[in-house]
């Protein structure tokens, strides 16, 4: 009796089995997965049944076909964004990745265009379509007035598009900022003459004249003066400003990580100064001011033996 | 030279000298070095004028001669010698702060003088101290002469070249104008003289013996004492001058910033370093912290704790006026003038900017000259000013030449639409502009000055006559009616307006001495700057 050769057939993977265990294994790695480890883990499954799971999980929206320097990766696709496409055409769905991409800086259209190569009056409609399906939104932005960037509906814009706490509705808040400016810089003078009257030592008095950011933080938000929630980084650019102004200036120290208000192992302290000269000579003379100035010469129309403005001064 | 500070020399020698001097004196600068005869045929003045002019000129140290090649001497004039006589006011205040009217008086006597010998001075101050004493006092020689060695001592007063006196074995014919040299170790050397006498009044006849007659008299004292001094002068030493008032300034700025305990530390470090330091070092030379805490003032109760703590202080000050060079001696501290130069030089600048545009302008100036070049949107970002103010703002300083453009282009084609502008301070041109403009105003301020006295030429001349009237009859014994007659050709609204015309010169003048003490700043830290370039 001839033994038959019983081919041993490994048993029929079910396709469908075979989806799920790849929908799971893209599951394991978010970031994706390559044909090799689907390979490695089903090594029964031929080359060709791999091929049409995948094939048909793509074309159901369900993986997402990456190119990357090893190869080809498949991750899987958000099941929201999945069912929020149905209806919508390949046309759609790429300008709808780009804007995605962009995350919530948003994206201008004719950057959309270069990315996708289509025409301006296909963007514009399809821009319009989505904009229709709540799926995209238009933000102003506050550097260009004309220019309108697209983002994702439900993301929240970026600080630089609309200037964060110092814009409302893309006008710069100067009063807002001014109100600001004085009543920190008032705390640190007061901080400042307190120490000076408590006439300690020098040391002491030095470090009690200095407010660190976060201190200036507490009273500002303690103050209520701000409708917007103010965080340690406006108020630092306040400071900065005051800085600029001369009034106050900053050191840096090393504090220790657990020390209220240190970013990152060190804290900002901040101190008000006196400028180190009075206003000079030459602003108290009316020629300093003069705004007519290189016009002036001896026997022209304006010299200084009938110069107005010496007039007005000398009747001082 | 710019034609500014030309001008305001020409307006200088005008004012201290007179019309010729001031020919001679605007030809030479606007022409260089030139010799005896050019001078004279190109100014067409006479030979003789030409050289009495060029003998007061040099005899004020503003004009200096050198012996060219083929024998020929040339004359060359000082142009910043000549601004520095608007400073002269400020040289005589601060002697006069530092050793009282006498020293107020001798430092006025050199400056006015240009050279003297020492005896001279203490004569003719003594005689002018005395004349503002009561009656029966008189101002001693000594006291003066005292004077006269302290200033020398602490080289505010300087011995002025003079001929070497070198033997020759043949009789060369002389040279066609003398080399003057002056010995480092000999330029404050105050010679040993016996200065005895007292200071005489003016209208002192009835103190002398009667019956002899004043001309007798004075040729008889004169031939008495024999000048034991002769050929050894003085001048000012305007470099030390300018020094004390750099010192000043450092320490007007400490005491600004911090406290009154931290400027006296730093007053005591510089006075310390006067003598040691030569006046264009960049930094002083290191002090220890034991040192400077023996020569505190008398009465600072100040421990040696606290002034360590208040060094410190100073040395780790934003400011950077003061800094730590070593630990030996319990601690090194040497002071950076060339810092503190360049901060006040910047505050001179930001002052300006601000008292002329605004606050708003003072500030993005300030930052962009601490973020050193910026863009225009990052100006705005930091400064937190709305754009179009911002972008008006950076305009308008960028026109007055405060604030320049630095261009980077990103092609090769420098098309605007694909370059970056970035904004940026260069403190040096800043200030150079700066000091011009300075010129240009005092020049315009002295003008005014002129022109408001020549307006009311007639009123003064008026004014006196009468008083010399009135002092004359005085003399002779006039009745009081007579007085008062005279007094009331002067009507009130005369008298109202020379009181306005004294008002306006004292302003003005006022005026002109405080846009000098920029001039001074701006000038040394060009001068400090140049040198460490």
């Amino acid at each position: 009796m001839a033994e038959v050769k019983v081919k041993v057939q490994p048993p029929d993977a079910d396709p469908v089995e075979i989806e799920s265990r790849i929908i799971e294994l893209c599951h394991q790695f978010p970031h994706g997965i390559t044909d090799q480890v689907i390979q490695n883990e089903m090594p029964h499954i031929e080359a060709q049944q791999r091929a049409v799971a995948i094939n048909r999980l793509l074309s159901m929206g369900q993986l997402d076909l990456l190119r990357s320097n090893t190869g080809l990766l498949y991750r899987i696709k958000d099941s929201q964004n999945a069912g929020k496409m149905k209806g919508s055409d390949n046309q759609e769905k790429l300008v709808y990745q780009i804007i995605e991409d962009a995350g919530n800086k948003g994206i201008w259209s004719r950057d959309i265009r270069y990315k996708s190569n289509l025409p301006l009056t296909e963007i514009n409609k399809i821009l319009k379509n989505l904009e229709s399906k709540k799926l995209i939104k238009a933000v102003k932005s506050v550097a260009a007035s004309k220019k309108k960037v697209y983002m994702l509906y439900n993301l929240q814009p970026d600080r630089s598009v609309t200037g964060g706490a110092w814009y409302s509705d893309q006008d710069f808040e100067s009063e807002f900022v001014e109100v600001l400016n004085q009543q920190c810089f008032k705390f640190l003078q007061t901080k400042a003459d307190t120490a000076r009257e408590s006439k300690q030592n020098p040391m002491i008095q030095r470090n009690s004249s200095f407010a660190s950011s976060h201190e200036v933080w507490k009273y500002i938000c303690e103050l209520g003066i701000s409708k917007v929630e103010l965080s340690m980084e406006d108020i630092e650019t306040i400071l900065n400003t005051l800085i600029y102004d001369g009034k106050v200036e900053m050191t840096i120290i090393a504090a220790k990580e657990g020390t209220v208000g240190s970013v990152d192992g060190h804290m900002k302290l901040y101190k008000a100064v006196n400028p180190i000269i009075s206003p000079t000579g030459l602003v108290r003379a009316p020629c300093g001011l003069c705004p007519v100035f290189d016009d002036c010469h001896e026997g022209g129309e304006i010299s200084p033996s009938n110069c107005v403005y010496m007039m007005e001064w000398l009747e001082f | 030279m710019t034609q500014a500070e030309i001008k305001l020399c020409s307006l200088l020698l005008q004012e201290h000298f007179g019309e010729i001097v001031e020919k001679i004196g605007v030809h030479l600068i606007r022409t260089g070095c030139q010799p005896l005869r050019v001078i004279a045929h190109d100014t067409e003045t006479s030979l003789d004028q030409v050289k009495k002019a060029l003998c007061v000129l040099i005899q004020h140290n503003l004009v200096i001669y050198q012996v060219h090649k083929r024998g020929v001497v040339e004359y060359e004039a000082q142009c910043s010698r000549m601004l520095r006589m608007l400073r002269y006011p400020r040289y005589i205040y601060t002697a006069k702060t530092l050793y009282n009217d006498t020293g107020e008086l001798i430092v006025e006597e050199l400056l006015l003088n240009g050279k003297m010998t020492m005896s001279a001075v203490v004569k003719k101050v003594a005689d002018r101290l005395t004349e503002t004493m009561e009656d029966g006092k008189t101002m001693d020689y000594t006291e003066v002469s005292n004077t006269f060695v302290r200033l020398a001592d602490t080289h505010f007063v300087q011995r002025c070249p003079i001929v070497s006196a070198t033997e020759t074995a043949e009789p060369t014919p002389p040279p066609p104008a003398p080399t003057l040299v002056i010995n480092e170790k000999d330029m404050y050397l105050v010679p040993k003289l016996s200065l005895i006498g007292k200071g005489k009044r003016r209208r002192s006849s009835d103190e002398d013996a009667a019956g002899e007659p004043k001309a007798k008299r004075a040729k008889h004292i004169e031939s008495k004492e024999p000048i034991p001094d002769d050929g050894i002068y003085w001048q000012a030493n305007l470099d030390r001058f300018h020094q004390h008032f750099r010192d000043q300034a450092i320490v007007s700025a400490v005491a600004n910033r911090m406290d009154q305990t931290s400027s006296e530390i730093v007053r005591t470090m510089l006075r310390m370093s006067e003598i040691t330091t030569p006046s264009c070092a960049p930094f002083t030379h290191p002090l220890s912290s034991n040192e400077i805490f023996r020569s505190l003032p008398v009465g600072y109760n100040v421990s040696k704790q606290v002034l360590d703590q208040y060094l410190t202080l100073l040395a780790d000050d934003p400011l950077e006026f003061v800094g730590k060079s070593g630990d030996s001696g319990g601690g090194m501290y040497v002071i950076n003038l060339h810092k503190a130069l360049a901060s006040l030089a910047t505050a001179t600048l930001e002052s300006v900017v601000q008292e002329r545009f605004g606050s708003r302008c003072a500030r993005i100036f300030r930052l962009v000259l601490q973020k050193k070049h910026l863009e225009q949107k990052q100006v705005e970002d930091f400064a937190m000013i709305p754009a179009k103010e911002a972008k008006d703002m950076l305009y308008k300083m960028l026109s007055e030449n405060f604030i320049s453009l630095q261009e980077i282009p990103k092609t090769p084609d420098h098309a605007p639409s694909r370059t970056f502008y970035l904004y940026t301070v260069t403190v040096l041109s800043a200030a150079r502009m700066l000091l011009h403009r300075c010129y240009k105003s005092i020049a315009n301020l002295i003008e005014r000055r002129q022109f408001e006295t020549k307006e009311n030429k007639r009123l003064l001349d008026k004014s006196q006559r009468i008083e010399a009237i009135i002092a004359s009859m005085q003399a002779t014994g006039a009745e009081e009616t007579q007085l008062q007659e005279i007094e009331e050709m002067i009507t009130a609204p005369e008298r109202q307006q020379l009181e306005t015309l004294k008002r306006n010169v004292n302003k003005l003048d006022a005026s002109e001495i405080q846009v000098d003490e920029t001039i001074f700043l701006l000038e040394s830290y060009i001068e400090s700057t140049m040198k460490r370039l």
